[in-house]
């Protein structure tokens, strides 16, 4: 019954929706921290997700061209959702201590507040992004399922 | 994909670091020694921009950076004060060569600027969520 | 096509019907209704505009050069496409109950 969303790019949407939210905890955790001595910038490992996407991006098209129907089984299901599969390592949504590009001052603290709201800014754009577009798809599952729109 | 952030928020930062540089120079204006305790007069600070080199193609924009560096040209104020405990042997005491209105008219600019760039990244994330009407 | 009856009252076969004139809007009974030809077509445009929505909203998660108006506008498209299918498939299949039930 869940191999119905393997077609669409729901799962994607759901995993990339999954970390900006993990990611906006990270960094409201920042700016909070602006004035602690001694804190180091937190954030989550934002390549290693972007390799684990387009790996699984990659994955899901090589299945297609195989020929393997896209509604067939949950190959996609393992890479992409459900079970969480080997290309997705929970590691990748978890904070770790993160790079700043600014410099680290008298206390200890390499804050850099206009880092922080831009990310924060680029991360909740790119959250609403993809849950419109997985909205967008939910609608016309419905409107196929209920042979109604 | 949301390049124009990264751009403007390149522009927040050396701004501001500009006008931490301002606020050094005016906290200095009389400073005559040294971390170190030996009379030597504060050099003002200045920070020079320079367009960011774009990473992946060459016309795509990559935003500005910065560079902080030290006036050493111009020469210090000497005023003759020979009771001042850093006077040299002539009783000239060498204060640092700040211009305060100079200061105040950059930190009016750089202020300017922050406020523009400001606007320029909610005009970003306007257009973003507006082009989400598209699904609606 | 009525059988025509000649003269000694006897039923002759139909006749051989016209061949068809070129043109689009002829129908010849050896070639398929053209509307399920319509209808295929429609379905694989469907399957075609999903195919590229999908793509372009992986390219534009994975970085490539995919601005986000052409993502949603693909995706718009797609379920657009895809609801005026559902609206097509109601009505035939109203039409065809409507047929079915028409008393002979």
């Amino acid at each position: 019954m869940s191999s119905m969303f393997d077609g669409t790019t729901i799962p994607l949407l759901e995993k990339i929706a999954l970390f900006a939210d993990r990611r906006h905890d990270a960094l409201t955790a920042n700016v909070a921290n602006i004035d602690t001595p001694n804190y180091k910038r937190r954030d989550l490992p934002i390549e290693a997700f972007q390799k684990a996407l387009r790996e699984a991006i990659a994955d899901g098209r090589s299945r297609a061209d195989q020929g393997v129907s896209a509604m067939n089984g949950d190959w996609a299901g393992q890479s992409l959702g459900g079970k969480s599969g080997p290309m997705f390592p929970a590691q990748v949504f978890q904070a770790i201590e993160a790079k700043s590009p600014s410099l680290t001052f008298q206390d200890n603290n390499n804050r850099s507040i206009e880092h922080e709201m831009l990310e924060m800014t680029k991360n909740s754009l790119m959250q609403s992004f993809a849950i419109q577009l997985m909205s967008t798809q939910f609608g016309m599952l419905q409107a196929a399922i209920r042979e109604q729109v | 994909m949301l390049s124009a952030l990264d751009v403007s928020a390149s522009a927040l930062i050396a701004q501001r670091q500009r006008m931490n540089a301002i606020a050094d120079n005016l906290a200095n204006l009389n400073t005559t020694r040294d971390a170190d305790g030996k009379p030597s007069p504060f050099q003002r600070r200045f920070v020079t921009f320079a367009a960011a080199e774009s990473g992946n193609s060459t016309d795509a924009p990559a935003g500005v950076t910065y560079q902080v560096a030290v006036d050493t040209s111009t020469p210090p104020r000497r005023v003759f004060e020979p009771g001042h405990p850093d006077a040299d042997k002539d009783g000239y005491v060498s204060y640092p060569n700040i211009d305060m209105m100079t200061e105040f008219v950059n930190a009016v600019e750089a202020s300017r600027a922050y406020q523009a760039n400001l606007v320029a990244i909610d005009i970003t994330k306007q257009g973003f969520t507006q082009s989400l009407k598209i699904l609606a | 096509m009525p059988s025509s009856i000649n003269g000694l009252g006897m039923p002759t076969p139909p006749l051989a019907p016209p061949s068809a004139p070129a043109g689009p809007a002829s129908i010849s009974a050896t070639d398929p209704p053209l509307f399920g030809k319509m209808l295929l077509q429609s379905l694989n445009q469907v399957n075609g505009l999903e195919q590229s929505a999908q793509a372009a909203v992986e390219k534009s998660f994975a970085g490539d050069d995919v601005t986000q108006v052409e993502a949603l506008t693909s995706m718009k498209k797609a379920d657009l496409a895809l609801r005026l299918m559902v609206q097509i498939r109601n009505k035939v299949m109203d039409a065809y109950n409507e047929i079915k039930q028409m008393q002979m």
